[in-house]
């Protein structure tokens, strides 16, 4: 006579759920951290993925064919851009890059100045970011204007005090007035509308609806006196050449520079592909990170349960006597308090699922209607499996050394246990 | 000469905790044979509930041999135990010992989980085994709503689900007043005299002790007498006539299609 499992698989489902059910508020409580750990797992991660998506859709929005001429050594994470090498872009280098002999299937090539201040027209004014870039700046953006103009190569060489604005930043000042041909203040000099873009969007990093664009000469020159490109901005005839125009990039400015050894490199060339890379890296360094804190929390959630169904098993010492006298075997025990905690575990589990999932739903669309983006919810299915399995592990793992205590009661003991 | 069903020979128990050694049974001897209702009497700390618990497959004996159906107790693997315990043996304590917050119902149908009786059979055999003590108008009810006597006939009815062949009842009057103890005298008796199981009480009263056809008699450790009961008493039958036809309820909990 074999007798296994003497218990029938279904039966000891009835009987782990039976046990739960008479401790409803306890268990409820046991399982808040398995709970508070895996919502944190879905949480970070659907948030994670949103903002991975969303990042990414905008990179591509850019195309594949620009590249990033910047200041500064090769940046590999969060430095500082204000140091002694931000400067290392002048209008020498742009004219070396525009030079076809140096530099082989640029189609454009723009710089691009920023700097943080109000625009102020009449009473309104707006606090935003200010760029001075060149005519073929809106090119890059597949843009133009709507109303007025863009500013020529006649404007640059002359420094003229003109403004093209974006489509927010119209409404916001004018309202439903012409904005064309009127007059605003940045940092006290005054410019005139000659253009409003219409309304686009997010384009990489611009927002294009805010964009305030004057010639990077008039910026340089009455507003910032400085010489210096914040970056310079270009465009390859082809998705086939970026390499090549990256390659002419480096050796032409090296070459000019002094610079003979790649380590001392003072500026950068970025390909769309290198901030999508960047940022994938940056970011699943700290999905990971975020995912190892809330597998802390598992983990202690895990002790909890250990803990928690010791006390559970030592209460139920008759209740375990009473069974083993009636036929119950020693696997028969263990598979009971241990299923109880695995269940335990597992409805924790999904409980975090279903608030992370929630509460993640919720940030996006929160971010969605105030942050201005476009973000989209994504129920990262990977997270789900990993944070499912995890908590039933939890639940195997420390609910064992109590199941296994269970295990061994000596009937009689357990029977006269007061 | 038939088997017995029982059979113990210079069997001795010692408890050990850690260095004290407590013996608590020597050289106890005797045989039992199917279908005879024995009692064990003796003052307390005798050593009855010992002897009750390595007879029920509950404990071990330190030395010597019982034999349970011809088959030595020590070649019994665990499982073989735990089976012994399912089918072989009832168990009645004086504590009851019955699942708090479960059902009359569940609490009889609970050794049905380990055996393997196929599951469509369990409800018939529930209300059976429910109907045999007269408790189907409580088959719904909580233990703590019952009496004592209920309790403890809820407790015989567990005892009997998968019919077997010896009943071990622990000093099952003990926590009952005088009436219902009859009607559990009663109950036992019947299941001896029309159904045939054998059954061995433990009692420290010897009125108890005489519902029974024999009395082993244990003082300190040992078989003080073992003799037949000349005037067998008898229980009066008011209660199991009482308890015939009564009407019954759906059981709660339970799939429907069960006729009841």
């Amino acid at each position: 006579m074999e007798h296994i499992w003497n218990m029938k698989v279904k039966n000891i489902f009835k009987t782990a759920v039976n046990g739960l059910r008479a401790r409803k508020g306890r268990s409820l409580l046991t399982i808040l951290g398995i709970v508070i750990g895996v919502m944190a797992i879905i949480l970070v991660t659907s948030i994670g993925n949103s903002a991975e998506i969303l990042i990414l859709n905008n990179l591509q929005s850019l195309g594949n064919k620009v590249m990033s001429v910047e200041p500064g050594q090769n940046i590999k994470g969060l430095t500082d851009f204000y140091e002694y090498f931000a400067e290392s872009l002048k209008e020498r280098d742009l004219d070396a890059i525009r030079n076809p002999n140096n530099v082989r299937g640029l189609d454009r090539a723009e710089p691009m100045v920023v700097f943080v201040d109000s625009i102020i027209y009449g009473n309104e004014s707006m606090h935003m970011n200010i760029y001075g870039s060149g005519p073929s700046m809106l090119d890059f953006f597949d843009i133009s204007p709507r109303e007025g103009f863009m500013f020529t190569d006649e404007d640059i060489k002359l420094r003229s005090s003109v403004v093209v604005i974006g489509s927010e930043v119209k409404e916001q000042l004018f309202g439903n007035s012409n904005a064309l041909n009127e007059k605003i203040k940045i940092r006290g000099r005054t410019f005139r509308v000659i253009g409003v873009l219409p309304p686009k969007g997010q384009v990489f990093v611009w927002n294009l609806n805010k964009m305030v664009l004057i010639p990077y000469t008039t910026m340089q020159y009455y507003l910032l006196g400085t010489k210096h490109y914040t970056l310079i901005l270009t465009q390859a005839v082809s998705e086939s050449m970026v390499p090549i125009v990256k390659e002419d990039i480096y050796k032409t400015l090296r070459e000019l520079h002094g610079i003979t050894d790649p380590e001392k490199d003072d500026f950068s060339v970025q390909t769309i592909d290198d901030y999508a890379n960047r940022f994938s890296i940056a970011s699943r360094v700290l999905n990971i990170l975020l995912i190892c804190v809330a597998a802390i929390s598992l983990l202690v959630g895990g002790i909890g349960i250990m803990n928690i169904m010791l006390v559970s098993v030592t209460e139920r010492t008759k209740e375990i006597g009473l069974r083993k006298s009636i036929g119950a075997t020693n696997g028969d025990i263990m598979r009971q308090f241990l299923l109880e905690s695995v269940m335990l575990t597992f409805i924790g589990g999904l409980l975090g699922v279903f608030l992370g999932g929630g509460l993640g739903w919720l940030a996006i669309f929160a971010f969605k209607k105030f942050g201005d983006l476009n973000w989209a919810f994504e129920f990262p299915m990977s997270a789900v499996v990993l944070g499912v399995s995890l908590s039933v592990i939890v639940g195997i793992v420390f609910g064992l050394y109590p199941a296994v205590q269970a295990a061994k009661k000596n009937p009689i003991e357990a029977l006269r246990y007061e | 000469m038939e088997k017995p069903i029982i059979d113990v020979k210079h069997l001795y128990k010692t408890y050990h905790a850690g260095e004290v050694k407590t013996p608590v049974l020597h050289d106890v001897n005797f045989s039992i044979n199917d279908g005879e209702f024995v009692a064990i009497t003796g003052p307390s700390g005798a050593g009855k509930s010992t002897l009750l618990n390595i007879l029920g497959f509950l404990d071990k004996e330190t030395s010597g041999i019982y034999r349970f159906e011809g088959k030595k107790m020590d070649d019994y693997t665990e499982d073989e135990i735990a089976h012994v315990r399912n089918k072989e043996i009832g168990f009645i304590f004086q504590a009851f010992n019955l699942l708090p917050h479960t059902s009359v119902f569940k609490n009889v149908r609970l050794p049905l989980f380990y055996s393997d009786t196929p599951e469509k059979e369990w409800n018939h055999r529930v209300i059976e085994a429910i109907k045999s003590v007269g408790l189907e108008n409580r088959i719904n009810f909580d233990p703590s709503k019952l009496s004592g006597g209920e309790r403890q006939r809820v407790a015989i009815a567990r005892a009997l689900i998968n019919d077997p062949k010896v009943i071990f009842a622990d000093e099952p009057t003990g926590n009952l007043d005088s009436k219902s103890g009859q009607n559990v005298m009663e109950i036992l008796q019947d299941l001896n005299r029309k159904k045939g199981h054998t059954i061995i009480l433990i009692t420290h009263e010897m009125y108890t002790a005489e519902y029974a056809q024999r009395v082993i008699s244990i003082k300190d450790g040992r078989v003080n007498s073992d003799r037949k009961i000349e005037h067998q008493r008898e229980a009066n039958h008011e209660f199991m006539s009482s308890i015939e036809n009564l009407p019954i309820e759906a059981p709660l909990g339970v799939p429907t299609g069960v006729s009841v």
